[in-house]
């Protein structure tokens, strides 16, 4: 190097010459019982070791989940020890060992200092060789996995996620949506049919990085895993699947105020030749850089609809894809995704810039090198090798895939990849508001939040009019003329309630007097009291609205209308005196089973929607404002009235469970009972 | 099974990390650990100005000043920091405590010259100019909402320090009074800065892999122009342990269940009881087999979660129990009468072997991992320089942990866990108005 001449503080200067960017060394050896390990040498003081089984969640079979349910029994006991006792010795040492299931493989994971790591290898074979699949803890799994499975359910980006898995796996188990029911079915058998059917030594891998040298290491692994057996072929299904391209998806969920947008198509697999050059084409388009991407730059520079759209090029063993995220509000849905694929036809029409190729080849290539600081990192990539089936020298070559990655290259990759037919674009969002916007990128296809297709069912096919379906509903529910007799309704039940994710359990009350006097209280159990949650008062004096700690909440005058307008008791029997204007929306099929969606029209505009089951005639969802309603289970609730037993609220953030409502009608109902609670009334 | 027993488990040799250390004619103490395992370079550069050396009626300034830093230099425009680090696929990022702030790149090695020409620029060209100092007061502003004043507990910090470090200038925190930044003039900024970002004030450690003459060079070459500043009074304080014990009430709105804090005044970093107290608290609260989770979480449900913690500063140090308390507001008492039994068994009966040996194991692996990354390594050799005057305390620490014996456990207990030497605070949940 020259110092000689000054350094210019006016420019960036420019990287040298990268030294040893050469992929570390490894070892590959394998035990006598076949298991295939991998050895990375750390001079440093932790060893780290992970064991691979190839299956995953893709080997499920007839049991949806069990892999997952395995990865998290796995470390709950072993031998003789139970679960907190198997706790207590790995932290006792220092030490941690977890597993973790995708869609690909089953993980099992150990951690700890080279001086003690044989005691913690032989935890980790003890639960290899004697887990104990204890029933008591499997049960606690499965309570777990499915209070989850219910505050995932009331994200979108999930069910947006489980609709891109539909498109990409089809009606294979990876492609089904998992519900409570597919998680009670999960039972101890299947468990250990999984375990005893596909973890075996002779179809995994193992990476050790540390302190060893190779015949001690095999030496210790020998005499701790060596009574480990099992087949090589464990019978891992062989499956090869491509995203199907050219569909336009919109999951209807009425609640929603935002929409989540994905693009689909196909990538490529791991061990393609071209997955280096084309993980370079994600980066430009939407990759997390910090370079400013051109789907950053479009969405949020010039139109501000979203704060961090993504893409990339995701991969496993049985499907390479592409995909991109974003999440705007609702009534820009259509033109962020013209947005989207304009960026998309851009690439394809036009070279990428030489600098920005460059910039983004340069940032790929500095991460990497970054990356090879990172032993743990290493190791999983040399068992990805194999696992993947990619080229040995994919790594050592890296940095010069990267480095030749040319404009004509990443332009035909676009060309290819992103050709139209072959994207498939999906929308989970509000399709009352969305309307027919999407229908200028296709035919679009209208799904429920269980993913299930809803045909709409033309006019000619109804048979039925408005006011014959109205009617039908009434006598479903009890008769307009018992209804009409009902004054007062007191309702109480328990509730479970999600918000940001999180469970919390309530209760909710609901008190209506004759004719439209309303409160309904949903309020959540904190520090052993009842706290508001969410409050709302109709009196003829107006609207009072209060959130969380019965503070009072802004309310919009639509808002309030709506409120109003709805409040009346047993509103559908007097809906006609009310003045209200029904007309039949349209009619829909799910899985065969027709849905009637009605709206009625009140005087003062408030539109309240109805879907009615086609053969009960009971609604099965109610909206106005905003609100949601679905109706889990009807019952006689008294004076022979069907009202819900069960039902779900979801406003805004927040969704509610009600079960097990249980009613006192016509009973007296004071003022004071009506008044706000807490809130300052 | 062996893994469940007391076994003998042989004693680590922990590895030594290798250092120099210069220092430039402006002041600057440069130290370089050479690890050439990977094509990785981190610097760190550790300017030895805190909270604790902002005035009582200007807090808050050190933090804005780390936030300032971003903005640009004379050579690099607003917004291009960001974008040469990532470029270069490395990653960049700074933090504020009470007695330092510090900067980090971390970059492939063969863009060491980015990071240097970006840290020489920020200790010789610092713009300091209102577009933005405007735009860093409302990001500030933004951040003490969300981490300390909407977040439930977060306050915690905040009031342990108001009242453990009364009359001190520990007595505030990193993230300090929005108003000061507001009430500042522009001529203030410019000052603090022409004050203590200065050669002689700061300390620039590398590490990862590089050559060490022409890295010395390259050093001289981006550093040696900038202008060393004057002689600093550093604050002189000490802590006093057991004035009097102190219980407040924080009636916040968003305390969602009952919590309760008993904290300590303790000595400073790298004091022996410091070193013994990190195993007090290890075996009150690291892990599920801990006393403090076991009895009040696992056993007495009283409490949905519980830790410790310990930190030390250079001028004193902070020994916490935090207990998140289940049901109505009366639990607090309850986890009060609790906790203290808990302390007080430790007094008075010690702890026992196995727990020693178990928190003797947890505390070796962390220390055995906490210099995994050349980033690690770049910071802990340069808050050694900054704070020890010698980097060679990185590798002697450790002797200072495996030195503490059981009786040094509860002779600290005894020593700083009273209750004259206690601020309580407690975090009542909004009660609900009938």
């Amino acid at each position: 190097m020259n110092l000689q001449t000054p350094i210019d503080r006016t420019a960036r200067p420019a990287a040298t010459e990268a030294t040893h960017v050469e992929f570390p060394e490894y070892t590959t050896f394998t035990l006598e019982n076949g298991l295939r390990v991998y050895h990375v040498h750390d001079p440093r003081p932790m060893v780290t070791a992970r064991l691979l089984v190839p299956g995953g969640s893709s080997a499920d079979g007839h049991t949806l989940g069990v892999a997952e349910m395995l990865a998290e029994l796995l470390t709950k006991g072993a031998g003789d020890l139970d679960a907190s006792e198997f706790a207590d010795a790995i932290d006792f040492l220092g030490g941690n060992i977890s597993a973790s299931a995708s869609v690909d493989h089953l993980s099992l994971s150990a951690r700890g200092l080279r001086t003690r790591f044989e005691l913690v290898l032989e935890l980790f074979a003890m639960v290899l060789l004697d887990p104990a699949f204890d029933e008591e803890e499997l049960e606690k799994m499965k309570g777990i996995a499915i209070e989850g499975l219910i505050a995932s359910k009331s994200e979108p980006s999930y069910i947006a996620s489980r609709a891109v898995a539909r498109l990409v796996y089809g009606d294979s188990p990876l492609g089904k949506m998992p519900s409570e029911e597919t998680i009670r079915d999960i039972d101890r058998d299947s468990v250990e049919e999984y375990f005893d059917t596909f973890v075996s030594p002779a179809a995994s891998t193992l990476a050790v990085v540390g302190d060893y040298d190779t015949d001690e290491l095999r030496v210790l692994l020998e005499k701790h895993l060596g009574g480990w057996q099992g087949e090589a072929e464990t019978g891992v299904p062989d499956h090869r699947f491509a995203p199907e391209g050219g569909r336009v998806i919109l999951v209807d969920r009425p609640t929603s105020v935002q929409s989540a947008i994905r693009i689909v198509g196909p990538g490529p697999f791991p061990n393609d030749s071209e997955y280096a050059a084309t993980r370079i084409l994600g980066d430009i388009y939407g990759g997390g850089t910090g370079l400013g991407n051109r789907l950053t730059m479009n969405l949020r520079e010039t139109h501000g609809w979203t704060y961090s759209p993504r893409a990339g090029f995701p991969a496993n063993r049985y499907v390479g894809t592409f995909s991109a995220h974003a999440d705007v509000a609702g009534e820009v849905t259509a033109d962020a995704v013209a947005e989207m694929l304009k960026e998309i036809d851009l690439l394809r029409r036009e070279d990428v810039p030489d600098e920005e190729l460059a910039l983004n080849v340069h940032s790929a290539v500095g991460r990497y090198l970054m990356s090879l600081a990172n032993p743990d990192l290493t190791a999983r990539r040399v068992q990805q090798l194999d696992f993947y089936d990619m080229s040995p020298d994919y790594y050592d070559a890296l940095v010069e895939s990267y480095r030749s990655t040319s404009q004509s290259e990443i332009r035909d990759l676009a060309n290819r990849l992103f050709e139209r037919s072959r994207l498939s674009i999906i929308v989970v969002g509000k399709a009352a508001d969305i309307g027919d916007s999407l229908d200028r990128f296709g035919d679009v296809e209208l799904w429920n939040t269980d993913l299930e297709p809803i045909r709409q069912v033309g006019p000619e096919e109804i048979g039925m009019s408005a006011a014959e379906i109205w009617r039908k509903m009434l006598d479903a529910m009890g008769g307009e003329e018992r209804l009409r007799s009902i004054r007062s309704l007191q309702l109480d039940a328990a509730v479970a309630l999600t918000m940001q994710g999180q469970q919390i359990p309530g209760a909710y009350r609901e008190l209506v007097l004759h004719p439209d006097r309303r409160m309904t209280r949903i309020s959540a159990e904190a520090a052993g009291q009842q706290v508001g949650i969410l409050t709302s008062v109709v009196a003829p004096d107006g609207v009072e609205l209060f959130g969380p700690m019965d503070q009072p909440l802004e309310s919009t005058p639509e808002n309030d209308s709506a409120l109003r307008e709805s409040a009346h008791i047993m509103v559908e029997a007097w809906a006609e005196s009310l003045g209200g204007h029904l007309v039949v929306d349209g009619v829909r099929e799910v899985d065969g089973q027709r849905v009637y969606q009605l709206v009625l029209t009140l005087p003062g505009e408030t539109v309240v929607r109805y879907d009615i089951d086609g053969a009960s005639f009971l609604p099965l969802q109610r909206e106005v404002g905003g609100t949601a309603i679905a109706f889990d289970r009807w019952g006689e609730i008294g004076e022979g009235v069907i009202y819900p037993i069960a039902f779900e609220i979801t406003t805004g953030e927040l969704s509610a469970r009600v079960s097990e409502a249980r009613y006192v009608l016509n009973e007296e109902i004071s003022e004071e009972d009506l008044a706000p609670e807490g809130g300052g009334g | 099974m062996s893994a469940r027993s007391d076994v003998e488990i042989p004693a680590m040799e922990f590895p030594r990390i290798p250092h120099e250390t210069f220092t430039l004619q402006n002041g600057l103490r440069v130290v370089l650990s050479v690890d050439r395992s990977a094509p990785v370079v981190a610097t760190f550069v550790h300017y030895h100005v805190g909270s604790k050396n902002e005035r009582p009626d200007r807090t808050g300034f050190a933090h804005f000043f780390e936030h300032l830093m971003f903005e640009g230099t004379r050579n690099i425009p607003r917004k291009e920091l960001d974008r040469h680090v990532q470029g270069a696929g490395g990653f960049l990022n700074a933090f504020t405590s009470f007695d330092e702030t510090a900067y980090q790149i971390q970059v492939p090695s063969n863009e060491l010259r980015l990071a240097l020409w970006i840290e020489s620029e920020r200790m010789m060209h610092a713009e300091v100019e209102e577009i933005g100092v405007e735009t860093q007061r409302k990001v500030v502003k933004e951040e003490r909402k969300s981490r300390y004043e909407n977040q439930p507990y977060g306050s915690v910090f905040l009031h342990m320090a108001r009242h453990l470090a009364e009359g001190t200038p520990y007595e505030w925190t990193p993230i300090g009074d929005v108003q000061y930044i507001d009430e500042a003039s522009i001529d203030e900024f410019r000052a603090f800065y022409r004050r203590f970002y200065v050669p002689n004030n700061a300390v620039l450690a590398i590490a990862g892999d590089f050559d060490v003459k022409e890295t010395r060079q390259l050093v001289e070459a981006y550093f040696a122009d900038i202008e060393p500043g004057e002689e600093l009074d550093r604050p002189e304080f000490s802590l006093e342990i057991g004035p009097g014990e102190k219980v407040v009430d924080i009636e916040e709105e968003h305390t969602p269940l009952p919590g309760l804090v008993f904290s300590y005044r303790t000595p400073p970093r790298g004091t022996p009881d410091a070193y013994a107290l990190e195993f007090l608290s290890t075996v009150l609260a690291r892990g599920e087999s801990s006393r403090l989770y076991r009895t009040v979480v696992d056993q007495r449900e009283l409490a949905l979660q519980a830790t410790s913690f310990s930190p030390t500063m250079e001028m004193g140090g902070i020994f916490g129990m935090l207990a998140i308390g289940r049901g109505s507001n009366e639990v607090l008492e309850e986890l009060s009468t609790t906790m203290s039994e808990i302390v007080s068994d430790v007094q008075q009966n010690g702890i026992t072997e196995r727990e020693f040996l178990k928190a003797r194991n947890q505390i070796e692996t962390s220390l055995a991992g906490r210099y995994t990354s050349v980033l690690d390594k770049a910071m802990a050799l340069g808050a050694a320089v900054t704070f020890d005057g010698d980097a060679e305390s990185v590798n002697t620490d450790v002797e200072h942990y495996m030195a503490v014996t059981p009786d040094d456990v509860q002779r600290v207990a005894r020593m700083y866990l009273t209750p004259e030497n206690r601020v309580v605070l407690r975090y009542p949940a909004p009660e609900k108005e009938q």
